[in-house]
């Protein structure tokens, strides 16, 4: 209902009064409010949140008796304080379409004569802000915090930095933000704050606001302090969105950037959290100097990036150029939790291979590093003191001062130009300078004198720590695309590793941008291959972490590793907080992370590819570990339909299980098609039999039955040749190799024209294993025209149709069985052409664009984080880009 | 505004009962779709109002009951009910009257009610204030007794050599944010330089958060040597918090340097001139003093516009400066554990010395304590006197005459005696005045050992 006034006595500001048990207080609170210093109208609304005291009703009704014209008094059923104020607000808009803005003044507080007049001043200045929030100056109990500085919806995440004594634009309440009134116990403003900025709405901070807090010891804020982290934990659930890490951080990016990066062959600075981001800010060294000392005097005030770092802009290429730059810079502040200092060194490593090691801080050593970063007291000790004699023991050799190092190998391709090992002496140098600065005597005098209200100012790279439960989150802003993670415990050139990175290459395709992870191994194939396909590699560096560490206990008899139940996650956690989907490939003791990460919002993967055996042949490993982490995990990504049958039969549910069927591991060179096929046109009755073995020289691959087919296959003198390509890859399990084997033994392949190569020449493949998936050697075997010959274990018969394709031999007789098809195979050569062309016929009929495609659309393209809620910034950079 | 009152009816019985004429407007509560509205037959009455303006609910139909809805919308009970079911038309009118005056007397008597116990707690608290302002004066009365009233050095930004000044010319203004807290500021002084004589600064002090002025200065360019200029508040800044800032306005043909001091890297603290900032903060010194209450000035500082001027105090910095007669020189003994200046009685002469300019233009009665500080000391004369500093020798030991006016008289005091001596003159003083502190042994008396003559709390009345 509108009320009818002349435009004179329209109202800008309405400021709304509730009162529930303040009925003395209360005339305080509203004479503040009627008698300011205003050249404009305003009007007063009491809500009577149906106290109990009588008094109450009286004192307001003698108030609107006095003062109809400026006062309305409205009572209402008690429903808590939102509900109240909610009740005022909409009073107050829908009675008059001039108010402007609402203050909203609790009935014990008080407003200076100016108060309105300076926030309205204000809100007027400047359009873009949602709300006017004061300092908060206590009486009574007096204490009082300074909240100045730019507003901060990253800090405001992990604490209450608007009283709810602003003035908020009428926007604010038309865009249906209201106060929640599920939040009786407290902290309302907070949360009614925070939804006005997940609704695009910013604060803004005067100094002379004039808004007075009667602070008692006993007050309502007690009460909430006292349930704080039930409130908080609503708080963060209602929004989960905005406080998840990955928001957290692209908050960071903008808002207060984690690092200072000094780049000294360039003389500026970076401002930034992603060393890659295209919106780091860059600045000379005066201006960070100022930024710096500004900090220092009122760092609740003004923010300068926690961690600063010394570099050059050449060292961060060649990292950048290794894809190892968010991973490297990651590492080292995950070192900052037990060193002052963390360096890097970056090394050469032999072709296609990187890797890296950490040397702890007590080490006594040369350091020169290239990159050094510094844990942010100690930056701020060092810049701050007279001398810097203490900082100059880092350059000495070996360095005075204990520095964690991270010696990084990245493929020695990637260093044509030395890197600059300056960073120590840099780091000096740039201390110096920052420590003549003229600002440094304003720092030893007290300027503000209100005291520091936002602690978190100073140290805001610990915020997005808060969900990750102190693990430093990875310095990766979104850009908009999806990126996936591929967690792998150690990268070599097992099937497990071919499979993820052709899924990954499948996804990339479609437009996904994937990122290795390295679980546990320190050094890691990241050859030309990879590196085409991923654009980041990360190695964890979780020195606790073991794929298979100890076990406390079993589930279905496989080892639950402690580590995934009951291990510190917040290194892991993250590492993989910014991204949209994770898919784990036998990461073991990894799945004690996923829950999280889906909680989180992550779309979760677990690649499947067989169950392991025990030395008696009980099943056992990753799969039984799916099993047990389950509820942790989006959808399961068996590699054959025979292991997603198995992955239902025990009791994942089916819409889980999105088989990813695997296919070659590698491409065909151009034209080969037409090679292979001259190749099994043109062998003659006469010629040879081909027999290849490729693969790992392990227990499960057969090693004696394999050996015992190539004996009786020489005594017998058959006319066979022999080619025996791999090596061992699990140490403890190789079973003693046979001279016979070893003579022909040829190293590991590993580039698709070689293997593309070794397949042509062979007519057969033999793969006598124990126990199997689906083995990629046969997909590629059969694309080739290789005739395989395998025992019937596992998913090989779903690929291997036995007498049509290849040939299958129980595991039982599977001696006997593969001489006697080998000794056919040898004498007709008709038969092996004939077998030959079926198989390649059914080879190349799978690919991994097709096989990954039902994965990519439940991980990307259905409830994908990046078409997230309305804080995804990503959202908002794609539609202002 | 006119106020109304309601009475509230059914709406079937509204008609009826504005046919009584009553000096009340008639409203009903109505239901429609499931929203409850009070109307008074032409239009919808704010639920506000009706709530605040209800006098009372007149029942003309047992099954009128509009509780729920009532306290459905305001969470309390209805006003009253009036029950007309069982009154006849013809006298309805009459109970309407007699049931509208007995209400508007029961809120007469319950007005009067809490008029009265408010009144009751007025009275309460003013014997509660009469205590506490008792109190507080024997507080008071006890501190001047016990403590000095001396303002505390709080800060000082030095200036630094490797700044420029800032330079007010003729009309121009100078903006400085005060560091630190208001709570108990009493002086602040600024150091300038080559001021023209007839010039004027003006400085104005107050508060972000408040509006209006809260101290003004007009300094005479006169004041304004080289040096520092204090400026005094009368009463030290209250208890309540606030950020200051001072404005400085120049008025002078040449144009006035301020020292300025350290750089500073937030805007909010550097000097704007004329609107644009400067680089480095103005030098500045600062003092505090009990949060709201006097203090006597000190003699060189310049009083706020309107200020209370009446006492003034040679602070303990000025006292040190006091110039040893026979030398010339700033060697006299200060006893910091009684803040005293010591000028030791010499045998065969007069002992004295001189404080610069202490006795300002204006002051009508000068007076300080004086003491022997050790109780075997022989019998000691003391005396202060007034001379103009314009004829001070240059030389040393060169004890002028006085005139009668400006001598206090020589007070002879025994070992350990304590006392006060007065320069009371009949009219105020035209000219800056050198006071001279003198000790001497009174005839016959031989012995200076244990001389230690005191003389402190130097004070200036206007």
């Amino acid at each position: 209902m509108k009320d009818n006034i002349d435009k004179a006595e329209a109202p800008r500001i309405a400021v709304i009064i509730p009162i529930f048990r303040h009925s003395t207080l209360v005339s305080e609170a509203i004479d503040s409010a009627l008698f300011q210093n205003l050249d404009f109208p305003i009007r007063i609304v009491l809500v009577n949140d149906g106290c109990p005291h009588l008094e109450t009703d009286q004192v307001c009704r003698d108030y609107a008796n006095a003062f109809p014209e400026k006062i309305a008094y409205v009572r209402k059923p008690n429903g808590g304080l939102s509900d109240a104020r909610n009740t005022g607000i909409r009073f107050a808009l829908d009675r008059w379409d001039s108010v402007d803005a609402i203050y909203m003044l609790d009935a014990d507080n008080r407003l200076r004569p100016t108060a309105l007049g300076n926030a309205l001043n204000e809100l007027d200045a400047h359009p873009e802000a949602g709300w006017i929030y004061p300092h908060i100056d206590m009486f009574g109990l007096p204490w009082a915090g300074d909240y100045g500085g730019d507003y901060s919806l990253l800090i405001h995440t992990v604490m209450n930095i608007c009283e709810a004594g602003s003035l908020i634009r009428r926007s604010v309440f038309e865009a249906g933000v209201f106060f929640d009134t599920e939040f009786k116990s407290g902290f309302e403003d907070w949360e009614f704050f925070v939804s006005a900025a997940s609704a695009g709405f910013t604060g803004r901070n005067i100094e002379n606001f004039g808004f007075l807090y009667r602070k008692r010891p006993e007050s309502m804020l007690a009460d909430s302090t006292r349930d704080e982290s039930a409130i908080l934990a609503a708080l963060r659930a209602k929004h989960k969105l905005l406080m998840r890490p990955r928001s957290l951080v692209q908050m960071e990016q903008v808002e207060a950037p984690r690092y200072a990066i000094v780049l000294s062959d360039c003389g500026k600075v970076l401002l930034t959290t992603d060393p890659q981001a295209e919106n780091a800010q860059s600045i000379t060294f005066a201006e960070y100097e100022r930024m710096f000392w500004n900090a220092q005097i009122s760092p609740s005030r003004h923010h300068t990036p926690p961690l600063l770092i010394i570099t050059t802009e050449s060292a961060l290429l060649k990292l950048r150029e290794s894809k190892m730059l968010h991973g490297a810079i990651w590492n080292m502040e995950n070192m900052l939790h037990a060193a002052m200092f963390a360096g890097l060194n970056i090394l050469p490593s032999s072709h296609g291979r990187c890797g890296y090691e950490l040397i702890a801080p007590t080490e006594k050593k040369s350091v020169r590093p290239s990159i050094l970063m510094v844990r942010h007291d100690i930056a701020g000790a060092i810049l701050r003191d007279s001398s810097v004699e203490w900082a100059a023991g880092l350059t000495t050799e070996p360095a005075k001062i204990d520095v964690a190092l991270l010696r990084l190998r990245i493929p020695s391709t990637g260093i044509q130009n030395p890197v600059p090992i300056s960073a120590a002496h840099d780091f000096v140098s740039f201390a110096s300078r920052v420590q003549a600065s003229p600002y440094r005597s304003a720092a030893s005098q007290r300027w503000d004198w209100r005291d520091k209200g936002i602690g978190w100012r100073s140290r805001t790279h610990e915020i997005p720590r808060v969900p990750l439960r102190g693990g430093v989150a990875y310095p990766r802003c979104h850009d908009g695309r999806h990126h996936m993670g591929f967690a792998l415990p150690l990268v070599e050139f097992g099937g497990v590793e071919k499979v993820a990175l052709n899924i990954a290459r499948a996804m990339r395709n479609r437009g996904v941008v994937p990122h290795l992870f390295v679980l546990e191994a320190k050094e890691a194939v990241f050859d030309d291959d990879w590196a085409s396909v991923f654009e980041s590699i990360t190695f964890l560096g979780d020195q606790n972490f073991a794929t298979w560490g100890g076990a406390y206990s079993k589930y279905l008899g496989t080892d639950i590793p402690d580590w995934a139940t009951s291990g510190d996650h917040s290194t892991a956690l993250g590492m993989f907080c910014w991204l949209d989907s994770i898919v784990n490939f036998h990461g073991g003791a990894i799945s004690g992370v996923m829950g999280q990460l889906k909680r989180m919002g992550i779309k979760t993967a677990l690649s499947l590819h067989l169950s392991d055996q025990s030395p008696v042949g009980r099943l056992a490993g990753n799969t039984y570990l799916g099993l047990a982490f389950e509820h942790a995990y989006d959808v399961v990504l068996p590699c054959s339909e025979q292991l997603g049958d198995w992955c239902h039969a025990m009791g994942i549910p089916h819409e889980k299980v999105v088989p990813v069927v695997n296919a070659p591991s590698f491409e065909l060179p151009e034209q080969y098609e037409g090679k292979i096929a001259a190749r099994r046109n043109n062998r003659k009755p006469t010629d040879p039999l081909r027999v290849l073995y490729l693969g790992r020289l392990d227990r499960q691959k057969g090693l004696e039955r394999l050996t015992a087919v190539l004996q009786a296959t020489v005594a017998e003198q058959l006319p066979i040749e022999w080619r025996i390509i791999g090596k061992s890859v699990l140490s403890a399990d190789v079973p003693p190799i046979s001279p016979d084997v070893l003579e022909r033994l040829e190293k590991p392949l590993t580039s698709a024209a070689e293997l593309a190569k070794a397949y042509e020449w062979a007519d057969v493949v033999i793969l006598l294993s124990s126990y199997e998936g689906l083995p990629l050697t046969i997909l590629e075997a059969m694309r080739s025209g290789a005739i395989p010959l395998a025992t019937d274990v596992g998913a090989v018969a779903e690929v291997v149709r036995h007498g049509e394709n290849g040939w299958l031999v129980p595991i039982e007789t599977a001696v006997e069985g593969a001489l006697e098809i080998l000794r056919k195979f040898a004498k007709d050569a008709e038969y092996v052409k004939g077998m030959s062309q079926v198989a390649v016929a059914d080879g190349t009929l799978r690919c991994w664009g097709a096989t990954t495609e039902t994965a990519y659309n439940r991980l990307v393209s259905k409830g994908g984080l990046s078409v997230g809620g309305p804080f995804d910034l990503t959202q908002q950079q794609k539609s202002s880009g | 505004m006119h106020s109304p009152v309601y009475l509230l009816a059914q709406a079937e019985a509204c008609r009826e009962l504005r046919d009584l004429d009553l000096p009340v407007e008639v409203i009903s509560l109505q239901e429609e779709e499931g929203r409850h509205f009070f109307s008074n037959g032409d239009a919808e009455i704010p639920q506000e109002k009706a709530h605040l303006y209800t006098l009372c609910h007149v029942r003309t139909d047992p099954q009128d009951t509009p509780e729920k809805a009532w306290m459905l919308m305001f969470g309390s009970a209805p006003p009253r009910t009036i029950d007309f079911s069982s009154v006849k038309p013809e006298k309805r009118k009459q109970k309407a009257l007699e049931a509208i005056v007995s209400l508007l007397k029961e809120q007469r008597r319950e007005l009067s009610d809490r008029n009265v116990r408010l009144m009751r707690e007025l009275g309460l608290l003013r014997q509660e204030h009469d205590r506490t302002q008792f109190a507080a004066q024997r507080l008071e009365s006890l501190f001047y007794d016990t403590v000095k009233g001396e303002r505390q050095h709080d800060f000082t930004l030095a200036p630094v050599s490797g700044h420029q000044n800032l330079i007010l010319r003729d009309g121009e203004n100078l903006e400085q944010r005060l560091p630190g807290s208001s709570v108990g500021l009493s002086d602040i002084a600024l150091k300038s330089h080559h001021a023209d004589v007839d010039g004027m600064l003006v400085v104005s002090l107050r508060a972000l958060e408040e509006p209006g002025l809260i101290a003004l200065w007009e300094v005479p360019g006169s004041k304004l040597d080289t040096g520092w200029t204090r400026l005094s508040l009368d009463r030290a800044l209250g208890g309540d918090q606030v950020s200051l800032i001072l404005s400085m306005e120049w008025r002078g043909h040449a144009p006035l340097g301020l020292a300025a001091s350290v750089a500073h890297p937030d805007d909010r603290f550097l000097p704007r001139l004329e609107g644009v900032r400067h680089p480095a903060v103005l030098a500045m010194q600062g003092w505090r003093y009990i949060a709201g209450n006097e203090a006597p000035v000190p003699v060189g500082a310049v009083m706020q516009s309107g200020g209370m001027d009446k006492l003034r105090r040679v602070d303990f910095k000025d006292l040190k400066q006091a110039l040893n007669l026979k030398t010339l020189t700033a060697d006299v003994p200060f006893i910091a554990e009684d803040s005293a200046l010591q000028v030791h009685v010499l045998p065969d002469e007069i002992a004295a010395a001189v404080l610069r300019g202490v006795a300002v233009t204006g002051a009508k009665h000068l007076y300080c304590n004086i003491f022997t500080r050790h109780k075997n000391a022989a019998p000691i004369e003391y005396a202060i006197a007034l001379r103009d500093r314009r004829v001070r020798s240059a030389y040393p030991d060169q004890l002028p005459d006085f005139a009668k006016e400006f001598h206090s008289g020589w007070v002879k005091l025994q070992g350990g005696e304590a006392s006060q001596l007065h320069i009371m003159l009949e009219n105020p003083l035209e000219h800056d005045c050198d006071v001279y502190m003198m000790t001497r042994l009174p005839d016959g008396e031989g012995s200076t050992d244990f001389g230690w003559s005191c003389f402190s709390d130097i004070c200036v009345r206007f």
